[in-house]
């Protein structure tokens, strides 16, 4: 099978130009494939259904379930009892959401590939950590949402660690300012959800009238822009206000999705996300699926050689992007790099039934 | 409450229309009206772009109307039932105006709730009736035409229901649902149109045999793709009679000729794109044996399926998703011919045929049977209610 802790032993995360990448994707992804289509009911049923041969393949050729496919059916690949948790999208209140079963060695490649990949946006593996959320989303570990899974992953990085809002969302200044103090001149890593940072950390900052001094610290952010952007503020404006607050000049956004949790594409300096060595994006044209070149928006495909419970590792998203490059992104790491241009439009409503936002019933 | 009224009596409330004198079926002052709306459509070249709004005046001229009475009214004096209170579609732009020409033919006051989506048909369609009614030979039949919109209120739909003495609710089980929360007076009706899938059967030698392929695409076309394969009427299935080899032939030919046709005319939309992918992803998880067929790109989406069972089409997408069956003969049909079947379309059949063997297997479903290309065309008996009776009544003598 997989030999993932030599996967993690050799294999930097932004190392690896194209060719090797694409003999190592190949080989690893054909592999998982198989195995899935050994052992998930569902998926072997889909891969029969679409006549899908393993022969003479390269990765791009592989298969991709629709990522709606995960709320609709129970996709694994291990028993059960393998299953550690259960992790689920976290859809608003009625809508189905995604449930994704991480065994134990999925578990583990997750939390890897995460390590490695923030790792190369940080100075050292171990920092101080302020999280922009409240500590109750993680209250049950056997349901992990995207947003509490997200803040375990990141959360391996601090040695010392502040949930810096509390279970009413509001800022805890005092205990901000107590953490800032002993830990005054090193770097911290501060991490939360793009809209929750705007709305409970900037804008509060903002109006308490508060500057924090986090120079030479960094911030990850992660969730999507879309909430923003329906508030009118531009990505600029988030990092001109995090600077002015809080003298934060590293500030990068993610691209990930529980379906792929932990498989995350980090933006750079220059700006770009960035696919690492453990997992790649493909940008699809809607025509007819084939692969669009650089600078044509298409549909995302996900792969990540990490789920081995459940058959995520090749998935069509409802995201749109575009390719920019790849291997030779001005910030030196490898690999492709591209931009997310927001969502596959909504569907349109569908079939003989008039739509409803009901006024009595909710 | 907040009511947008696209078309509304001058001098009169929504009560005062429940006490309008009711009209004998097809009067000739109201066949008149519609003969001159009929010809207002035709004459004005902003119509050319709508098909659809086309069909209508064709439907809705004198000589079809008369047409339609001799075939569906019986001898008995009949009178309109009073107020009829629709709920048009949001899927079909057109069908609140087939709905309002069955409301007053069969004699009817109307006030017709159109989809809050912004159709330009729609606006094109109540500008041109307004017109029409301002000629003095039809003004009286103003105070019988409401058109009006609201985002979907329990308050408005009890107002109303309240008023009318029929009730037609177009657009599916849920809308259905939420109408019927609403009640009616004692005498009052409701006539519903539940959520419907369509067949289409081809006779695979007939096809192969035909010389006319590209006619045939083109009126498949205008029964799917023309609707974004969304009306109930737009078939999903594509039942295959006849052996392998000459099924195997005409398949290929068929989609062929359908991509070519559809390929300059549709445009696919990138979520239909993701919903039928992930819809042939839940067939194939849902259905024994499903074959996803390749296709040379996305606008058509099919999967054949090795067996049929009543509740395949549950779960399906519109925007070009077929499901696919064979067999040599038609009993297949009989598994999948549910309540939920409505219209059943052919080539290589005659109408007789397929008639015989509906009745002779005594099926809960199909109650149309129609040519490939004339799916689309509406009538004034759907979904098996003959619509000039049953918004009539009789006065036995």
């Amino acid at each position: 099978m997989i030999d993932y802790d030599k996967i993690f032993d050799e294999i930097k995360p932004f190392d690896l130009p194209r060719k090797q990448k694409e003999e190592f994707l190949t080989d690893t992804l054909l592999k998982l494939t198989n195995h899935h289509y050994q052992n998930c009911p569902e998926y072997r049923k889909i891969l029969d259904a679409l006549a899908f041969g393993q022969k003479n393949k390269t990765y791009s050729d592989i298969p991709f379930l629709p990522v709606r496919i995960f709320k609709e059916f129970n996709m694994k690949s291990v028993a059960q009892e393998n299953v550690v948790k259960l992790m689920t999208s976290s859809g608003t209140t009625g809508q189905a959401v995604s449930r994704i079963n991480v065994d134990r060695v999925t578990s583990v490649n997750q939390s890897k590939v995460m390590a490695k990949i923030v790792s190369s946006f940080i100075s050292s593996a171990r920092v101080p950590m302020i999280v922009i959320d409240t500590d109750s989303v993680l209250k049950n570990r056997n349901m992990f949402s995207a947003r509490g899974g997200a803040i375990l992953g990141f959360t391996m990085f601090g040695k010392d660690k502040l949930f810096a809002l509390d279970e009413n969302m509001q800022l805890k200044e005092d205990e901000l300012f107590r953490f800032l103090d002993k830990h005054r001149g090193s770097e911290i890593l501060l991490f939360g959800f793009t809209f929750m940072i705007w709305s409970h950390f900037c804008n509060e900052l903002k109006k308490r009238g508060l500057k924090l001094n986090l120079g030479g610290s960094v911030l990850i952010h992660g969730g999507g822009w879309k909430k923003l952007a329906d508030s009118a503020v531009t990505r600029q404006e988030f990092k001109d206000t995090l600077k002015e607050y809080c003298g934060i000049e590293k500030v990068h956004d993610y691209y990930g999705m529980v379906e792929q949790a932990s498989s995350i594409y980090m933006e750079c300096d220059y700006g770009h996300l960035h696919a690492s060595s453990y997992s790649d994006i493909i940008i699809r044209r809607s025509s007819d699926f084939s692969v669009a070149g650089v600078g044509e928006a298409g549909i995302i495909q996900a792969v990540s050689i990490s789920p081995l419970s459940y058959p995520g590792h090749s998935i069509l998203t409802e995201d749109k992007g575009v390719m920019l490059g790849e291997d030779d992104c001005p910030c030196g790491r490898k690999g492709k790099y591209f931009e997310i241009l927001g969502r596959v439009a909504a569907a349109e409503v569908r079939g003989c039934s008039d739509t409803y936002e009901n006024k009595r019933a909710n | 409450m907040k009511i947008n009224e696209l078309i509304k009596p001058a001098n009169l409330s929504y009560e005062d229309m429940a006490r309008l004198k009711a009209l004998v079926p097809c009067a000739d002052s109201v066949m008149a009206f519609f003969s001159d709306l009929s010809a207002s459509i035709l004459k004005d070249g902003e119509y050319r772009q709508y098909p659809d709004i086309a069909a209508f005046a064709f439907f809705v001229r004198k000589a079809n109307i008369l047409k339609m009475k001799a075939e569906l009214l019986d001898t008995n004096v009949r009178l309109g039932r009073g107020l009829a209170f629709h709920i048009a579609p949001s899927n079909v732009p057109v069908n609140f105006a087939y709905s309002l020409a069955a409301g007053l033919l069969s004699g009817n006051a109307n006030i017709i709730k159109v989809s809050s989506k912004d159709f330009p048909q729609v606006r094109l369609l109540c500008r041109t009736i307004c017109g029409a009614l301002e000629k003095d030979e039809h003004r009286f039949l103003a105070d019988y035409i409401a058109v009006i919109q609201y985002d979907n209120d329990d308050g408005i739909n009890d107002f109303f229901s309240s008023l009318c003495h029929t009730r037609l609710i177009w657009g599916g089980d849920e809308t259905i649902a939420r109408i019927r929360k609403s009640p009616l007076p004692p005498r009052s009706l409701d006539i519903t149109f539940a959520n419907r899938y369509s067949v289409c059967v081809i006779d695979a030698a007939a096809y192969n045999e035909s010389g006319d392929k590209e006619k045939i695409a083109k009126n498949f076309y205008a029964d799917t793709y023309g609707f974004d394969q969304n009306a109930c009427f737009s078939p999903r299935l594509v039942y295959w009679m006849g052996g392998a080899e000459q099924v195997a032939q005409a398949k290929a030919a068929f989609w062929q000729h359908l991509h070519d046709y559809a390929k300059p005319l549709y445009r696919l939309e990138e979520s239909a794109v993701s919903e039928k992918y992930m819809t042939a992803c839940r067939v194939t998880l849902l259905n024994p044996n499903i074959k996803i067929e390749k296709m040379p790109d996305n606008l058509i989406v099919r999967c054949s399926a090795a067996e049929l069972s009543e509740d395949i089409l549950d779960g399906t997408c519109s925007s070009g998703f077929f499901i696919e069956y064979e067999d040599p003969n038609l009993n297949g049909l009989k598994c999948v011919s549910s309540k939920k079947i409505q219209t059943l379309s052919y080539y290589g059949f005659s109408s007789d045929e397929l008639s015989g063997f509906v009745t002779a297997e005594g099926l809960h479903g199909i109650d149309r049977i129609t040519s490939i290309g004339k799916a689309n065309e509406f009538s004034l008996v759907w979904d098996g209610i003959n619509l000039l009776t049953t918004l009539s009544r009789v006065v036995l003598l």
